[in-house]
């Protein structure tokens, strides 16, 4: 396995680099100047507005509504797309090629990424995803591993009416991060499920208890690790099964992933794959064009944060192998809206 | 009547459910640890069955280890027609994960051996195994911990009383005998 360090990696895309800080310089030219274009602009159109059409409210507000389309279609036109092929080419010729350098049989598709019927299957989440987007892609073999995985976000639907009878559709975030899927080396016939113990952090002891936890139709198993059994709860079908799975080795391996990224973590162990949900507030794979004048330097806190996921100590840490999930045939697009069954 | 009919089924009838939910929760957990321990067994004859193809794969390389080879499949039948539970068949078990582990180490000094597509098959099969037997110990001891403390914990240790359920020993505890028995190896 390839163990390029962030260094190495940044002297590999040094052309790559170059061409595309022209690239970021002219897009963040182009922004900046059609910003201040369109701001004096509205603010010579408001004033104009303000004082022809003094008393009349409705003129006013249809004239507003229409410069901002107008305005609206100027960016996109005079700026909107250079910003977006610049953001396009970080990803395709930046994102792409450390995946590559880092383990050659990773493929990186910005548009692509686990499906929400992928997401869905394990059954991680006690709600179902109502609105699902994913991007940013990731898949390919590490060492003899399978592995794909990609930024997910999956939002639950509550609707309710108010005195007047008006119906209002809200939507809530219940995952935002990275959803990975990777083949693991044992083989197993039932399921289990590593979730955050929140109960147990808010009730004690009392949250040991089986009563406390009563979504789950799966048996609570109990682990000999203290530190573990503070972080995680575990759902199994089968209790010899899921010591199989959890060694004290993989204990120990979830426990340091959780404390590496210090957000919930969540796995599910089915079909001879486990799935990890790891919640991440923000967006890991963006790049938004500075202002020109500053030029872009290597950040060396980048290279901690955003490398996490190819360094070789999280590839150990998903000792894995055998055959997805059933309906894993091929990541789906995931822009599309998910089916009902699905989340 | 009715308020009498009322504290009647209050004074009798709660005890009662709690009685009853409390034995069969001590059944349960009973018979987990049953479960657990026959897991166990299990995984230890996969173990067995192993055992000829691994003397066999080896025995061609390891001239100077005929004894130990023979020892393993002594320890093999010996282990087999013993009770599941008894003393002398985990220290039987005890020195056939003894005799496995040397064979193992040995195989270090046979590059022949080593290169063996046949013998690195078996190998992994045996790691397999000894992963499984590992687990189905701790789910044995989880099984265990849960009974005892049901059985020592108030008002619980009432019913396991009735039940004449006794504290169950852990693996370890069961295995130790083992030690007793020294395996020359």
């Amino acid at each position: 396995m390839p163990s390029l360090s962030a260094d190495d990696v940044i002297f590999e895309l040094s052309t790559e680099l170059k061409s595309l800080e022209d690239q970021r310089a002219a897009a963040a030219r182009r922004q900046s100047r059609t910003l201040w274009t369109l701001g004096i602009l509205t603010v010579l159109i408001a004033g104009i507005g303000l004082v022809a059409i003094r008393h009349a409210g409705p003129v006013l507000l249809f004239g507003g509504v229409l410069w901002l389309i107008v305005a609206g279609a100027i960016y996109h036109f005079a700026a909107g797309t250079h910003v977006s092929a610049y953001k396009d080419g970080f990803k395709t010729q930046i994102v792409g090629k450390i995946a590559r350098l880092m383990h050659p049989e990773m493929h990186y598709s910005p548009g692509y990424g686990i499906s929400a019927a992928e997401f869905a299957y394990p059954n991680l989440f006690d709600r179902r995803a109502d609105r699902y987007r994913c991007e940013d892609g990731f898949r390919g073999m590490v060492g003899k591993t399978s592995v794909k995985f990609s930024e997910v976000r999956a939002q639950y639907k509550t609707t309710s009416t108010d005195s007047k009878g008006r119906r209002r559709t809200s939507y809530h975030t219940f995952f935002d991060g990275i959803f990975m899927i990777a083949d693991f080396h044992k083989h197993f016939r039932g399921q289990l499920r590593v979730l955050p113990d929140t109960a147990e952090k808010f009730l004690g002891f009392l949250g040991k208890k089986q009563g406390f936890r009563p979504f789950s139709g799966d048996d609570l198993v109990y682990l000999e690790d203290a530190a573990f059994e503070k972080e995680f709860v575990v759902y199994g079908t089968d209790q010899v099964e899921a010591r199989y799975i959890l060694s004290t080795a993989m204990l120990a391996r979830i426990l340091d992933l959780r404390q590496k990224w210090g957000e919930e973590v969540r796995l599910g162990f089915l079909d001879s794959s486990v799935f990890i949900a790891i919640s991440y507030r923000g967006n890991l794979i963006e790049s938004r064009p500075p202002p020109p004048r500053r030029r872009l330097r290597p950040d060396p806190t980048l290279h901690r944060k955003n490398w996490r996921f190819a360094s070789p100590s999280w590839t150990t840490s998903a000792s894995t192998r055998g055959s997805g999930p059933k309906n894993s045939a091929a990541a789906e697009r995931c822009r599309r809206p998910p089916s009902r069954g699905a989340g | 009547m009715a308020s009498l009919a009322i504290i009647f089924g209050i004074v009798v009838g709660i005890p009662l459910i709690w009685y009853a939910l409390t034995y069969n929760g001590l059944v349960a957990k009973r018979n987990q640890c049953r479960n657990a321990f026959s897991s166990i067994d299990v995984n230890l004859a996969k173990r067995h069955d192993l055992i000829p193809n691994i003397v066999a794969a080896v025995k061609g390389y390891m001239a100077h280890e005929r004894e130990t080879l023979e020892r393993l499949t002594a320890l093999r039948s010996e282990a087999r027609s013993l009770p599941p539970d008894s003393p002398a068949r985990f220290a039987a078990e005890g020195g056939i994960a003894d005799g496995l582990a040397h064979i193992t180490m040995r195989a270090e000094a046979y590059p022949d051996l080593k290169a063996s597509e046949n013998f690195l098959h078996l190998q992994r099969l045996l790691a397999e195994v000894e992963e499984q037997i590992s687990a189905a110990r701790r789910a044995f001891n989880a099984a265990v911990m849960d009974l005892n403390n049901s059985i020592e914990m108030f008002p619980s240790s009432l019913v396991a009383n009735s039940m004449n359920l006794k504290r169950q020993e852990p693996f370890e505890a069961l295995a130790s005998s083992r030690t007793n028995v020294t395996v020359q190896l």
